[in-house]
């Protein structure tokens, strides 16, 4: 059962850190409910007002949103804790695309690079990102524990060679031109 | 008489002994009563005696004196035998001293000329010696100098063949070696150049890396970041990256 709500899930999470932060999100919402509302099971109008009484950004709440009524009935006052455990201990199955980028990103382009890795690598999996300034552009990324570099320097030095000549060819002409 | 005869009986009816003591004891009793007539008649006495005693007294001078002529006239006698034998004595000692002086003369000029003699046989020894070996040793000098010319002469030559050779061989092997080295120097001069410009170029190359890098962090906005990172994960996708087992 958890292996259909880890899919759920992950449908709309797309990196770890998304995945921690949907787990707390999950868990605030339930304690809302069961709680604070003490309703026996959620709905989708629970999460408005939720949404209402959290004041939780819109990213937040339409994640809530894209969460299905039978996903949310699972949910139980005795069961919640020890699901969402379960949750996060069966996300450590997943598979793992880590990039380092150049820069810190928005959650919406860390949404938009993990719907490309849903669709175009695997639709499991959760990107893990590290920034380095010094790529200065693109990426490196770690697959199945393999380093492929496709950041700046890749290209800077896959062009050394014709970089050097240039240099080269620019000295000689420095050398032989008569000096002023 | 009678009386006489009865003391002379009683006398020699008595002890012998009782006799001896009334001997002595009269003869005592008569000491005392001569002692004290002595002493009370004493300068009649002297005068009494005077002339016997002046006589012995004058028989004692004279053969006082006869002795005392008699031993003058011994000791003269003495004396002068004594003094002869003396002189005598002195005579000969003073002969035999001159005696010796002469002979110690004698023996002293013997010795002086024997002394002489054998001094002077020792330097003419010591001279003909001298002259001998101070003859072999310049005939040794003259022999041993020519030897050593000889030597220094083939020495000489041989050192003067052997410095040319030296000289000669050093020429070489140092104008190889400076030509050696030269060369290693020009070597490491082109080593050195290709080194430092392979520095400067790789220092040019991280300077126009960084530049960019530089440049482009600066200049390039999220959604330029993003649509690189797409486009550098869809290039990774296309060379078979994600297509690798797990």
């Amino acid at each position: 059962m958890t292996n259909s709500f880890l899919k759920i899930f992950t449908e709309h999470t797309y990196s770890r850190a998304d995945f921690a932060h949907n787990i707390s999100l999950v868990r605030e919402f339930f304690e809302f409910i069961f709680f604070t509302k003490r309703d026996v099971s959620a709905s989708k109008d629970s999460i408005e007002q939720f949404a209402a009484y959290s004041k939780k950004p819109f990213v937040d709440i339409a994640f809530l949103r894209t969460l299905p009524s039978s996903f949310l009935d699972t949910f139980t006052k005795e069961s919640l804790y020890e699901t969402l455990k379960r949750l996060s201990e069966e996300s450590k199955q997943l598979k793992t695309l880590s990039l380092t980028v150049p820069t810190v990103l928005s959650r919406e382009d860390v949404a938009a690079i993990g719907i490309w890795a849903h669709q175009e690598v695997d639709a499991n999996l959760l990107i893990d990102i590290d920034v380095d300034p010094s790529i200065a552009a693109g990426c490196r990324l770690v697959w199945n524990n393999q380093l492929h570099d496709f950041s700046l320097d890749r290209y800077l030095a896959e062009s050394q060679a014709a970089l050097h000549k240039r240099l080269v060819q620019t000295q000689k002409v420095t050398t032989m031109s008569p000096r002023t | 008489m009678n009386v006489i005869q009865s003391l002379w009986s009683t006398v020699l009816s008595v002890s012998p002994d009782a006799v001896l003591l009334t001997v002595l004891a009269l003869l005592i009793l008569m000491l005392a009563v001569f002692t004290a007539v002595v002493i009370r008649f004493g300068t009649q006495l002297r005068y009494l005696a005077t002339p016997l005693f002046d006589r012995t007294v004058k028989e004692a001078q004279e053969r006082a004196e006869h002795i005392l002529v008699d031993a003058r006239e011994q000791g003269s006698a003495i004396r002068m035998q004594a003094q002869m034998e003396a002189e005598k004595i002195f005579t000969n000692r003073k002969e035999e001293d001159e005696k010796f002086r002469t002979e110690q003369s004698a023996h002293l000029e013997e010795i002086t000329l024997h002394a002489k003699d054998l001094l002077t046989k020792h330097v003419q020894a010591a001279e003909k010696m001298l002259r001998d070996e101070a003859e072999s040793m310049r005939q040794t000098f003259a022999k041993e100098d020519e030897r050593m010319k000889q030597t220094f002469a083939d020495v000489g030559a041989q050192v003067q063949h052997e410095y040319k050779e030296f000289t000669a061989e050093i020429k070489k092997r140092m104008s190889d070696e400076v030509a050696k080295e030269i060369e290693m120097a020009r070597q490491a001069v082109t080593i050195y150049k290709q080194e430092q410009f392979g520095m400067l170029d790789k220092e040019i190359i991280e300077l126009v890396k960084d530049t960019t890098r530089i440049a482009l962090h600066k200049s390039l906005s999220l959604d330029e970041h993003r649509g690189i990172i797409l486009d550098a994960l869809a290039e990774a996708k296309r060379q078979g990256v994600f297509s690798t087992p797990s």
